[in-house]
């Protein structure tokens, strides 16, 4: 357990993505930053990573989804748990690993943002005069975080199998400060949900990794298609992160002006300013 | 330079040359540190706004102009020209945004060929537009012709660029006559001000805004404003009056004095280009230089 002087321990003591697996290769260090801290990972010819900041171990590191996660301080939980992920019939793949020059708080609010779809991400995920946002549910979940149901949005191409054009039923759940999961109807299944988790690794205030992480159902999916479409979709929304002033995320009223779509955004900001989240966010004052 | 921005953000600079603020266009800048986006409507007027969509802080000059408003990228949100208001927010396509939903808007205006941008509280009472000393009088208007220069980029702050022009910027009343071979022979020692062709120093009209004339008789003169970008850089933009070749021309057609006139323009552009470039390279180099610290004798 690394000594802390700042951080504050809702993040310190928690688990984080530092790495993709795939990224680790044998014999080779791999050098990264979570929470303002330079970390070291190895991964030995057994299989097993290891993590140092300069001299001292890092005893709190795992592997699972894909990705290396490591805990600064001392684990006061476990690391998200999705049940979907033990479904037969699912295919897990890691989507790619976006480096954005933006608070990660700003990463996740852009996940959770309905509005942006049609004009970001038009001819995908939105389009052009599917604007209007419905009304949502929004509600703070018993363990922390907040879930926001019943979101509709017109997609042109929802997935990387969609054919045609169609109203997607979507879920979305900010988890922990820095992890935000979507789960959106199945093109072909439509009773069963997709999920995309974001697990965004806080560099500095001002900059973050932002970590995809898919569970789709199996059928007609390849794990290239995925990273692919994945990685298409955030070449999209990274620069209009990069073009957000300030970078860190305001967390008092009046620096920014929210609507009603706006409900699951003021929600999270508003669960981050009791929960005490200071590490990239302007705190009320 | 900056020091005492209370008193300096209650008056006018120039933040873009009027000609690259063009149609459908939005133009990027900065003044006392704070972003600024400018953009023309359809109808000419231009537009300096705060470069932040008040919703979720996303740059406007990453936006769309659409003629009469500027569309942030991010989702989709309209505000009019003129005013700033907000007039269509596409995710509640039916309801009319709220009044208190804006851009923060900056005094603007044009004039000399340049925007001009006043970032103090919009009170009926704003205080007027410097005069340009070396404006030509109406005595002279009809021989002298006025260019804008190329606006010029240094990472330095506002007052060692001042210092730099006051020490003495040279130019040539007539570089056409010089056009074979531009001044870099005398800039080649690598100080500045040594120009064979003559001209005059540099006088300040105050600490933003310098006149120079050449010594023959305001045949020719040079005003530089600038715009103090952030505390360590600086704009510095210019307009030169020259003799106009047009009432020089002596029974020529009206082609060869059109001719003429256009090499003259391209020829005194590409002296002050030089000029100035010499003049960034000196300061930014001045800037770049260790200071030579204090060795102190050691005591036994």
């Amino acid at each position: 357990m690394l000594e802390n002087s700042h951080i504050e321990s809702v993040l310190w003591d928690d688990w984080h993505v530092v790495a993709e697996l795939a990224r680790l290769t044998r014999f080779r260090r791999f050098v990264t930053t979570l929470l303002g801290v330079s970390v070291t990972l190895e991964l030995d010819p057994t299989g097993n990573v290891s993590a140092r900041r300069g001299g001292e171990t890092i005893a709190s590191v795992q592997i699972k989804y894909g990705f290396v996660w490591m805990c600064l301080g001392s684990p006061t939980r476990d690391i998200v748990e999705f049940a979907e992920c033990l479904e037969p019939d699912r295919l897990l793949a890691t989507a790619g690993s976006v480096r954005v020059a933006v608070s990660g708080l700003r990463a996740v609010e852009n996940f959770l943002d309905l509005s942006h779809l049609a004009f970001v991400h038009a001819g995908y995920l939105g389009e052009e005069p599917h604007t209007e946002i419905k009304q949502y549910t929004v509600r703070p979940l018993a363990e922390g975080g907040i879930i926001a149901t019943g979101c509709k949005v017109y997609q042109p191409k929802a997935s990387p199998i969609a054919t045609e054009g169609y109203d997607v039923d979507y879920i979305y759940a900010v988890l922990r400060p820095y992890i935000v999961v979507l789960f959106k109807a199945n093109p072909v299944e439509l009773s069963r949900k997709d999920m995309i988790a974001l697990f965004v690794q806080p560099i500095s205030e001002e900059s973050c990794v932002a970590h995809a992480f898919t569970c789709y159902l199996k059928h007609g999916i390849d794990p290239a298609a995925v990273r692919s479409f994945q990685q298409f979709i955030f070449g999209q929304d990274r620069p209009i992160l990069e073009n957000q002033l300030p970078k860190r995320l305001p967390l008092g009223v009046g620096t920014e002006v929210p609507v009603r779509a706006d409900g699951s955004s003021a929600a999270y900001r508003r669960w981050l300013s009791d929960a005490g989240i200071r590490f990239g966010a302007i705190p009320v004052t | 330079m900056l020091k005492d921005p209370a008193s300096i953000v209650n008056r006018w600079f120039p933040v873009a040359r009027s000609e690259e603020v063009i149609t459908r266009h939005v133009v990027q800048t900065q003044l006392l540190g704070q972003e600024i986006a400018v953009w023309r409507d359809d109808a000419g007027r231009v537009n300096a706004w705060e470069n932040r969509c008040p919703h979720r802080g996303v740059r406007l000059s990453i936006g769309f102009n659409t003629g009469t408003e500027l569309r942030c990228q991010y989702h989709g949100w309209r505000y009019a020209t003129g005013s700033g208001q907000c007039t269509f927010i596409p995710a509640h396509p039916t309801q009319k945004p709220s009044t208190s939903i804006h851009t923060n808007v900056y005094g603007s205006m044009e004039q000399y060929g340049f925007v001009w941008v006043h970032l103090g509280p919009q009170t009926p009472a704003l205080p007027t537009l410097p005069t340009l000393p070396t404006l030509p009088t109406p005595a002279t208007a009809a021989t002298l012709q006025a260019t804008t220069l190329r606006s010029l980029f240094v990472e330095a702050p506002t007052s060692a660029v001042a210092q730099a022009l006051l020490r003495g910027y040279r130019f040539a009343a007539d570089p056409a006559d010089d056009a074979g071979s531009p001044s870099e022979g005398s800039l080649s020692d690598g100080s500045m001000g040594e120009d064979s062709m003559g001209g005059a120093s540099v006088v300040a009209h105050d600490q933003f805004m310098l006149a120079t004339a050449d010594s023959n008789g305001r045949s020719a003169a040079v005003t530089f404003l600038l715009q103090p970008m952030t505390e360590s850089q600086t704009v510095i933009h210019g307009i030169a009056h020259a003799m106009s070749p047009a009432v020089e021309a002596r029974g020529e057609t009206v082609a060869v004095a059109v001719t003429e006139r256009a090499a003259k323009r391209l020829a005194l552009l590409r002296h002050h280009h030089s000029q100035m470039t010499a003049l960034r390279d000196a300061v930014e180099r001045a800037l770049l230089a260790p200071t030579p610290h204090r060795v102190e004798p050691s005591t036994p």
